[in-house]
Protein backbone atom coordinates (compact mmCIF):
# COMPACT_ATOMS: atom_id res chain seq x y z
CA UNK A 1 0.00 0.00 0.00
CA UNK A 2 1.30 3.46 -0.94
CA UNK A 3 1.64 5.62 2.14
CA UNK A 4 2.24 9.34 1.82
CA UNK A 5 4.02 11.07 4.62
CA UNK A 6 3.23 14.72 5.26
CA UNK A 7 6.80 16.07 5.54
CA UNK A 8 7.84 14.56 2.19
CA UNK A 9 4.74 15.77 0.33
CA UNK A 10 5.02 19.25 1.72
CA UNK A 11 8.77 19.52 1.19
CA UNK A 12 8.30 19.08 -2.59
CA UNK A 13 5.55 21.68 -2.75
CA UNK A 14 7.48 24.08 -0.50
CA UNK A 15 10.55 23.85 -2.72
CA UNK A 16 8.56 24.59 -5.88
CA UNK A 17 6.75 27.45 -4.18
CA UNK A 18 10.01 29.02 -2.99
CA UNK A 19 11.38 29.10 -6.57
CA UNK A 20 8.19 30.37 -8.22
CA UNK A 21 7.31 33.02 -5.62
CA UNK A 22 10.93 34.11 -5.25
CA UNK A 23 11.38 34.57 -9.03
CA UNK A 24 8.10 36.41 -9.46
CA UNK A 25 8.79 38.57 -6.43
CA UNK A 26 12.21 39.53 -7.81
CA UNK A 27 10.71 40.32 -11.21
CA UNK A 28 7.95 42.51 -9.76
CA UNK A 29 10.40 44.29 -7.49
CA UNK A 30 12.69 45.10 -10.43
CA UNK A 31 9.76 46.37 -12.45
CA UNK A 32 8.55 48.54 -9.58
CA UNK A 33 11.90 50.27 -9.15
CA UNK A 34 12.17 50.72 -12.93
CA UNK A 35 8.73 52.36 -12.93
CA UNK A 36 9.66 54.70 -10.09
CA UNK A 37 12.87 55.64 -11.87
CA UNK A 38 11.06 56.39 -15.15
CA UNK A 39 8.42 58.50 -13.38
CA UNK A 40 11.03 60.60 -11.58
CA UNK A 41 13.50 60.96 -14.48
CA UNK A 42 11.48 63.56 -16.37
CA UNK A 43 12.79 62.20 -19.64
CA UNK A 44 10.00 62.33 -22.24
CA UNK A 45 11.01 59.09 -23.90
CA UNK A 46 11.25 57.42 -20.53
CA UNK A 47 7.82 58.80 -19.54
CA UNK A 48 6.31 57.07 -22.57
CA UNK A 49 7.71 53.76 -21.27
CA UNK A 50 6.19 54.23 -17.79
CA UNK A 51 2.69 53.14 -18.76
CA UNK A 52 3.65 49.85 -20.49
CA UNK A 53 5.92 49.05 -17.53
CA UNK A 54 3.00 49.73 -15.19
CA UNK A 55 0.83 47.38 -17.25
CA UNK A 56 3.55 44.73 -17.22
CA UNK A 57 3.71 45.05 -13.44
CA UNK A 58 -0.03 44.51 -13.06
CA UNK A 59 0.03 41.59 -15.49
CA UNK A 60 2.99 40.01 -13.69
CA UNK A 61 0.98 39.77 -10.49
CA UNK A 62 -1.48 37.42 -12.24
CA UNK A 63 0.95 34.45 -12.46
CA UNK A 64 1.98 35.22 -8.89
CA UNK A 65 -1.62 34.79 -7.71
CA UNK A 66 -1.95 31.72 -9.94
CA UNK A 67 1.25 30.26 -8.47
CA UNK A 68 0.09 30.89 -4.91
CA UNK A 69 -3.30 29.38 -5.78
CA UNK A 70 -1.67 26.34 -7.36
CA UNK A 71 0.58 25.83 -4.35
CA UNK A 72 -2.39 26.11 -1.99
CA UNK A 73 -4.33 23.60 -4.11
CA UNK A 74 -1.30 21.24 -4.23
CA UNK A 75 -0.94 21.34 -0.49
CA UNK A 76 -4.63 20.64 -0.01
CA UNK A 77 -4.37 17.72 -2.45
CA UNK A 78 -1.35 16.27 -0.65
CA UNK A 79 -3.13 16.68 2.70
CA UNK A 80 -6.26 14.95 1.35
CA UNK A 81 -4.25 12.09 -0.15
CA UNK A 82 -2.38 11.80 3.12
CA UNK A 83 -5.62 11.66 5.08
CA UNK A 84 -7.00 8.95 2.79
CA UNK A 85 -3.76 6.97 3.00
CA UNK A 86 -3.75 7.27 6.79
CA UNK A 87 -7.37 6.10 6.95
CA UNK A 88 -6.42 3.10 4.77
CA UNK A 89 -3.51 2.36 7.07
CA UNK A 90 -5.65 2.65 10.19
CA UNK A 91 -8.28 0.37 8.68
CA UNK A 92 -5.60 -2.12 7.75
CA UNK A 93 -4.15 -2.05 11.30
CA UNK A 94 -7.61 -2.52 12.83
CA UNK A 95 -8.32 -5.43 10.48
CA UNK A 96 -4.99 -6.99 11.41
CA UNK A 97 -5.79 -6.70 15.13
CA UNK A 98 -9.29 -8.08 14.58
CA UNK A 99 -7.88 -10.95 12.55
CA UNK A 100 -5.35 -11.69 15.31
CA UNK A 101 -8.15 -11.70 17.92
CA UNK A 102 -10.31 -14.03 15.81
CA UNK A 103 -7.34 -16.32 15.24
CA UNK A 104 -6.57 -16.33 18.95
CA UNK A 105 -10.13 -17.25 19.88
CA UNK A 106 -10.84 -19.75 17.12
CA UNK A 107 -7.50 -21.51 17.34
CA UNK A 108 -6.98 -21.49 21.10
CA UNK A 109 -10.39 -23.02 21.85
CA UNK A 110 -9.85 -26.26 19.85
CA UNK A 111 -6.31 -26.46 21.22
CA UNK A 112 -7.70 -26.22 24.77
CA UNK A 113 -10.11 -29.06 24.01
CA UNK A 114 -7.35 -31.14 22.44
CA UNK A 115 -5.02 -30.47 25.35
CA UNK A 116 -7.78 -31.34 27.85
CA UNK A 117 -8.47 -34.71 26.25
CA UNK A 118 -4.75 -35.49 26.00
CA UNK A 119 -4.49 -34.75 29.75
CA UNK A 120 -7.32 -37.23 30.36
CA UNK A 121 -5.45 -40.14 28.85
CA UNK A 122 -4.01 -42.14 31.78
CA UNK A 123 -0.24 -42.10 31.36
CA UNK A 124 0.26 -45.34 33.26
CA UNK A 125 -1.78 -47.25 30.69
CA UNK A 126 0.43 -46.13 27.78
CA UNK A 127 3.28 -48.14 26.29
CA UNK A 128 6.70 -46.50 26.72
CA UNK A 129 7.10 -45.52 23.05
CA UNK A 130 3.53 -44.17 22.91
CA UNK A 131 4.23 -42.14 26.05
CA UNK A 132 7.01 -40.33 24.19
CA UNK A 133 4.67 -39.61 21.29
CA UNK A 134 2.11 -38.14 23.68
CA UNK A 135 4.74 -35.87 25.20
CA UNK A 136 5.50 -34.58 21.69
CA UNK A 137 1.78 -33.94 21.13
CA UNK A 138 1.54 -32.05 24.44
CA UNK A 139 4.59 -29.94 23.62
CA UNK A 140 3.24 -29.22 20.15
CA UNK A 141 -0.06 -28.01 21.58
CA UNK A 142 1.75 -25.82 24.12
CA UNK A 143 3.96 -24.27 21.47
CA UNK A 144 1.04 -23.57 19.15
CA UNK A 145 -0.99 -22.02 21.97
CA UNK A 146 1.94 -19.88 23.05
CA UNK A 147 2.63 -18.78 19.46
CA UNK A 148 -0.98 -17.75 18.89
CA UNK A 149 -1.09 -15.81 22.16
CA UNK A 150 2.20 -13.99 21.58
CA UNK A 151 1.49 -13.28 17.91
CA UNK A 152 -1.77 -11.67 18.96
CA UNK A 153 0.04 -9.29 21.33
CA UNK A 154 2.80 -8.60 18.80
CA UNK A 155 0.28 -7.69 16.09
CA UNK A 156 -1.09 -5.01 18.40
CA UNK A 157 2.20 -3.32 19.23
CA UNK A 158 4.63 -3.96 16.35
CA UNK A 159 3.40 -1.02 14.24
CA UNK A 160 3.40 1.41 17.15
CA UNK A 161 6.05 4.11 17.38
CA UNK A 162 4.69 5.77 20.50
CA UNK A 163 2.47 4.82 23.42
CA UNK A 164 0.09 6.86 25.50
CA UNK A 165 1.31 6.91 29.08
CA UNK A 166 -0.18 7.48 32.48
CA UNK A 167 0.98 7.24 36.08
CA UNK A 168 1.31 3.52 36.77
CA UNK A 169 2.11 1.90 40.10
CA UNK A 170 4.71 -0.79 39.44
CA UNK A 171 3.95 -2.50 42.77
CA UNK A 172 0.31 -2.88 41.73
CA UNK A 173 1.40 -4.19 38.30
CA UNK A 174 3.62 -6.84 39.88
CA UNK A 175 0.88 -7.85 42.31
CA UNK A 176 -1.47 -8.32 39.33
CA UNK A 177 1.11 -10.50 37.62
CA UNK A 178 1.63 -12.61 40.75
CA UNK A 179 -2.16 -13.00 41.10
CA UNK A 180 -2.41 -14.20 37.49
CA UNK A 181 0.43 -16.72 37.70
CA UNK A 182 0.02 -17.89 41.30
CA UNK A 183 -1.28 -21.33 40.32
CA UNK A 184 1.52 -21.94 37.79
CA UNK A 185 4.16 -21.15 40.42
CA UNK A 186 2.33 -23.23 43.01
CA UNK A 187 2.20 -26.28 40.72
CA UNK A 188 6.02 -26.35 40.73
CA UNK A 189 6.16 -25.52 44.41
CA UNK A 190 8.08 -22.34 43.60
CA UNK A 191 8.36 -19.81 46.39
CA UNK A 192 7.76 -16.25 45.21
CA UNK A 193 9.27 -13.34 47.10
CA UNK A 194 8.08 -9.78 46.47
CA UNK A 195 8.53 -7.47 49.41
CA UNK A 196 7.93 -4.03 47.89
CA UNK A 197 4.88 -2.40 49.47
CA UNK A 198 5.25 1.34 48.83
CA UNK A 199 3.58 2.47 45.57
CA UNK A 200 6.21 3.21 42.91
CA UNK A 201 4.85 5.29 40.05
CA UNK A 202 6.27 5.61 36.55
CA UNK A 203 4.84 7.17 33.39
CA UNK A 204 3.96 4.09 31.36
CA UNK A 205 1.34 2.40 29.25
CA UNK A 206 -0.64 -0.50 30.73
CA UNK A 207 0.90 -2.76 28.10
CA UNK A 208 4.08 -2.78 30.21
CA UNK A 209 2.28 -5.40 32.35
CA UNK A 210 2.67 -7.82 29.42
CA UNK A 211 6.44 -7.49 29.86
CA UNK A 212 6.29 -8.29 33.57
CA UNK A 213 3.84 -11.15 32.93
CA UNK A 214 6.14 -12.58 30.29
CA UNK A 215 9.26 -12.34 32.46
CA UNK A 216 7.53 -13.85 35.48
CA UNK A 217 5.97 -16.72 33.49
CA UNK A 218 9.38 -17.38 31.87
CA UNK A 219 10.97 -17.48 35.32
CA UNK A 220 8.40 -20.12 36.34
CA UNK A 221 8.89 -22.11 33.13
CA UNK A 222 12.66 -22.24 33.39
CA UNK A 223 12.87 -22.80 37.16
CA UNK A 224 13.18 -26.29 38.58
CA UNK A 225 10.65 -27.37 41.18
CA UNK A 226 11.10 -26.26 44.81
CA UNK A 227 13.13 -23.16 43.93
CA UNK A 228 12.59 -19.48 44.56
CA UNK A 229 11.79 -16.49 42.34
CA UNK A 230 12.52 -13.04 43.68
CA UNK A 231 10.82 -9.98 42.20
CA UNK A 232 12.16 -6.63 43.27
CA UNK A 233 11.71 -2.96 42.36
CA UNK A 234 14.45 -0.41 42.90
CA UNK A 235 14.02 3.29 42.43
CA UNK A 236 16.89 5.51 41.25
CA UNK A 237 16.96 9.25 40.70
CA UNK A 238 15.30 9.33 37.29
CA UNK A 239 14.51 5.68 36.65
CA UNK A 240 13.17 2.47 38.09
CA UNK A 241 14.36 -1.08 37.75
CA UNK A 242 12.27 -4.22 38.07
CA UNK A 243 14.22 -7.44 38.70
CA UNK A 244 13.08 -11.03 38.10
CA UNK A 245 15.57 -13.42 39.69
CA UNK A 246 15.19 -17.14 39.08
CA UNK A 247 17.23 -20.18 40.03
CA UNK A 248 17.05 -21.92 36.67
CA UNK A 249 19.93 -23.06 34.49
CA UNK A 250 20.89 -19.53 33.52
CA UNK A 251 21.67 -18.17 30.06
CA UNK A 252 24.98 -18.48 28.21
CA UNK A 253 26.79 -15.21 27.53
CA UNK A 254 26.54 -15.88 23.80
CA UNK A 255 22.71 -16.08 24.04
CA UNK A 256 22.14 -13.05 26.22
CA UNK A 257 21.28 -10.75 23.31
CA UNK A 258 19.89 -13.34 20.91
CA UNK A 259 17.03 -14.29 23.24
CA UNK A 260 15.47 -10.89 22.61
CA UNK A 261 15.39 -11.52 18.86
CA UNK A 262 12.34 -13.01 17.21
CA UNK A 263 12.28 -16.83 17.01
CA UNK A 264 15.53 -17.33 18.91
CA UNK A 265 15.25 -19.65 21.88
CA UNK A 266 17.81 -20.41 24.46
CA UNK A 267 17.40 -24.17 24.62
CA UNK A 268 15.43 -27.06 23.29
CA UNK A 269 13.70 -29.25 25.77
CA UNK A 270 10.47 -29.81 27.64
CA UNK A 271 9.66 -26.13 28.08
CA UNK A 272 7.31 -24.00 26.09
CA UNK A 273 8.10 -20.75 24.38
CA UNK A 274 9.33 -19.90 20.92
CA UNK A 275 11.11 -16.67 21.60
CA UNK A 276 8.36 -14.24 20.60
CA UNK A 277 7.68 -13.26 24.21
CA UNK A 278 11.02 -11.59 24.80
CA UNK A 279 10.90 -9.90 21.38
CA UNK A 280 7.58 -8.39 22.38
CA UNK A 281 8.94 -7.43 25.80
CA UNK A 282 11.92 -5.66 24.22
CA UNK A 283 9.69 -3.80 21.77
CA UNK A 284 7.37 -2.63 24.56
CA UNK A 285 10.24 -1.54 26.82
CA UNK A 286 11.90 0.36 23.96
CA UNK A 287 8.63 2.14 23.24
CA UNK A 288 8.96 3.45 26.81
CA UNK A 289 12.58 4.57 26.14
CA UNK A 290 13.65 1.88 28.57
CA UNK A 291 16.05 -1.05 28.51
CA UNK A 292 15.73 -4.77 29.10
CA UNK A 293 18.60 -7.19 29.58
CA UNK A 294 19.64 -10.33 31.38
CA UNK A 295 22.45 -10.95 33.87
CA UNK A 296 23.68 -13.99 35.75
CA UNK A 297 22.17 -14.53 39.17
CA UNK A 298 25.09 -14.89 41.63
CA UNK A 299 23.13 -17.64 43.41
CA UNK A 300 22.53 -19.51 40.11
CA UNK A 301 20.01 -18.78 37.35
CA UNK A 302 19.23 -15.50 35.66
CA UNK A 303 18.16 -11.98 36.52
CA UNK A 304 16.01 -10.23 33.93
CA UNK A 305 16.04 -6.48 34.44
CA UNK A 306 13.64 -3.89 33.04
CA UNK A 307 14.69 -0.28 33.41
CA UNK A 308 12.14 2.47 32.82
CA UNK A 309 12.36 6.23 33.05
CA UNK A 310 10.19 7.47 35.94
CA UNK A 311 9.13 10.45 33.86
CA UNK A 312 8.25 9.14 30.40
CA UNK A 313 10.02 12.03 28.67
CA UNK A 314 13.41 11.25 30.14
CA UNK A 315 15.46 8.69 28.25
CA UNK A 316 17.24 6.02 30.27
CA UNK A 317 20.91 6.77 30.77
CA UNK A 318 23.65 4.21 30.54
CA UNK A 319 25.31 3.36 33.85
CA UNK B 1 -16.45 -32.97 46.46
CA UNK B 2 -17.86 -29.67 45.26
CA UNK B 3 -20.72 -28.65 43.01
CA UNK B 4 -19.27 -26.61 40.14
CA UNK B 5 -21.15 -24.64 37.50
CA UNK B 6 -19.31 -24.60 34.17
CA UNK B 7 -20.39 -21.82 31.81
CA UNK B 8 -19.08 -21.84 28.23
CA UNK B 9 -20.78 -21.47 24.86
CA UNK B 10 -18.45 -24.08 23.31
CA UNK B 11 -19.94 -27.58 23.80
CA UNK B 12 -16.57 -29.30 23.58
CA UNK B 13 -14.97 -27.02 26.16
CA UNK B 14 -17.83 -27.83 28.56
CA UNK B 15 -17.43 -31.52 27.78
CA UNK B 16 -13.70 -31.66 28.47
CA UNK B 17 -13.97 -29.39 31.54
CA UNK B 18 -16.75 -31.42 33.12
CA UNK B 19 -14.95 -34.69 32.32
CA UNK B 20 -11.81 -33.50 34.11
CA UNK B 21 -13.77 -32.07 37.07
CA UNK B 22 -15.86 -35.24 37.43
CA UNK B 23 -12.70 -37.34 37.30
CA UNK B 24 -11.39 -35.23 40.18
CA UNK B 25 -14.57 -36.09 42.11
CA UNK B 26 -16.67 -32.96 41.60
CA UNK B 27 -20.29 -32.63 40.62
CA UNK B 28 -20.82 -30.48 37.50
CA UNK B 29 -23.73 -28.37 36.29
CA UNK B 30 -23.49 -26.86 32.81
CA UNK B 31 -24.69 -23.63 31.23
CA UNK B 32 -24.20 -22.69 27.58
CA UNK B 33 -24.30 -18.93 28.14
CA UNK B 34 -24.42 -16.05 30.61
CA UNK B 35 -28.21 -15.85 30.63
CA UNK B 36 -28.59 -19.56 31.32
CA UNK B 37 -26.01 -19.27 34.11
CA UNK B 38 -27.99 -16.54 35.88
CA UNK B 39 -31.19 -18.57 35.41
CA UNK B 40 -29.58 -21.61 37.05
CA UNK B 41 -28.33 -19.45 39.93
CA UNK B 42 -31.94 -18.55 40.76
CA UNK B 43 -32.54 -22.13 41.88
CA UNK B 44 -29.06 -23.53 42.60
CA UNK B 45 -26.15 -22.34 44.66
CA UNK B 46 -22.97 -24.03 43.41
CA UNK B 47 -19.71 -24.08 45.39
CA UNK B 48 -17.85 -22.55 42.45
CA UNK B 49 -18.43 -21.08 39.00
CA UNK B 50 -16.11 -21.44 36.00
CA UNK B 51 -16.96 -18.71 33.51
CA UNK B 52 -15.94 -18.14 29.91
CA UNK B 53 -15.57 -14.45 28.94
CA UNK B 54 -16.62 -14.30 25.29
CA UNK B 55 -20.16 -15.61 25.01
CA UNK B 56 -22.81 -14.45 22.55
CA UNK B 57 -25.75 -13.72 24.84
CA UNK B 58 -24.01 -12.20 27.86
CA UNK B 59 -20.25 -11.91 28.41
CA UNK B 60 -18.56 -13.56 31.39
CA UNK B 61 -17.39 -10.26 32.89
CA UNK B 62 -20.95 -8.94 32.99
CA UNK B 63 -22.16 -12.20 34.54
CA UNK B 64 -19.39 -12.05 37.14
CA UNK B 65 -20.32 -8.46 38.09
CA UNK B 66 -23.94 -9.53 38.56
CA UNK B 67 -22.92 -12.48 40.73
CA UNK B 68 -20.52 -10.45 42.88
CA UNK B 69 -23.06 -7.65 43.39
CA UNK B 70 -25.72 -10.12 44.56
CA UNK B 71 -25.44 -10.60 48.33
CA UNK B 72 -26.76 -14.14 48.14
CA UNK B 73 -24.20 -15.21 45.53
CA UNK B 74 -21.16 -13.00 46.08
CA UNK B 75 -19.39 -15.56 48.27
CA UNK B 76 -19.25 -18.13 45.43
CA UNK B 77 -15.69 -18.26 44.03
CA UNK B 78 -15.60 -17.39 40.31
CA UNK B 79 -12.83 -18.47 37.95
CA UNK B 80 -12.66 -16.74 34.59
CA UNK B 81 -11.54 -19.43 32.12
CA UNK B 82 -10.89 -17.76 28.80
CA UNK B 83 -8.74 -17.52 25.69
CA UNK B 84 -8.15 -13.89 26.66
CA UNK B 85 -4.79 -14.30 28.32
CA UNK B 86 -3.31 -10.80 28.26
CA UNK B 87 -2.60 -8.91 31.46
CA UNK B 88 -5.24 -6.32 30.62
CA UNK B 89 -7.82 -9.13 30.42
CA UNK B 90 -6.71 -10.46 33.78
CA UNK B 91 -6.98 -6.94 35.25
CA UNK B 92 -10.50 -6.70 33.84
CA UNK B 93 -11.43 -10.02 35.47
CA UNK B 94 -10.02 -8.84 38.77
CA UNK B 95 -11.99 -5.61 38.45
CA UNK B 96 -15.26 -7.52 38.11
CA UNK B 97 -14.55 -9.36 41.36
CA UNK B 98 -13.43 -12.70 39.92
CA UNK B 99 -11.35 -14.82 42.28
CA UNK B 100 -9.00 -16.11 39.59
CA UNK B 101 -8.28 -15.69 35.90
CA UNK B 102 -7.02 -18.76 34.06
CA UNK B 103 -6.02 -18.43 30.43
CA UNK B 104 -7.18 -21.43 28.38
CA UNK B 105 -3.65 -21.56 27.03
CA UNK B 106 -2.49 -22.62 30.52
CA UNK B 107 -4.33 -25.91 30.06
CA UNK B 108 -6.77 -27.97 32.08
CA UNK B 109 -4.29 -28.97 34.77
CA UNK B 110 -3.84 -25.34 35.78
CA UNK B 111 -7.62 -24.91 35.87
CA UNK B 112 -7.98 -27.97 38.08
CA UNK B 113 -5.23 -26.77 40.40
CA UNK B 114 -6.91 -23.35 40.66
CA UNK B 115 -10.22 -25.04 41.49
CA UNK B 116 -8.53 -27.03 44.27
CA UNK B 117 -6.80 -23.92 45.65
CA UNK B 118 -10.00 -21.90 45.81
CA UNK B 119 -11.92 -24.76 47.42
CA UNK B 120 -9.35 -25.17 50.20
Amino acid sequence: MKVLRLPEGLRLVDFASAIVIGSLGLFINTMYFTLEYLKSSGDVLAQTWARPVEHALVISTVPLYLAVGYIYWSQKRVATELQLANKDLERSKNLKELFADILRHDLTTPLTILSGFVDLIPEEKLEEDVKENFKEIEMGIERMTSLIEKASVLSKIEHKTDLEREGLDLVQCINDVLWMYWTLANMKNIEVEFENKEPTFVQANMVIEEVFGNLFSNAIKYSPENTKIVVDIKKFKERCRVYFKDQGEGIKDSDKEAIFTRFERRQKGPVKGIGLGLTIAKKIVELHEGRIWVEDNPSGGSIFIVELPINGDLPVREE
Amino acid sequence: MAKILVVDDEDDVRLVTQTILKKAGHEVIEAAGGGECLKILESHKPDMIILDVMMPDMGGWEVCEKIKSNKGLSDIPVIMFTVMGEMQDMRHSRGTGADAHVSKSFGMNVLLKTVERLLE
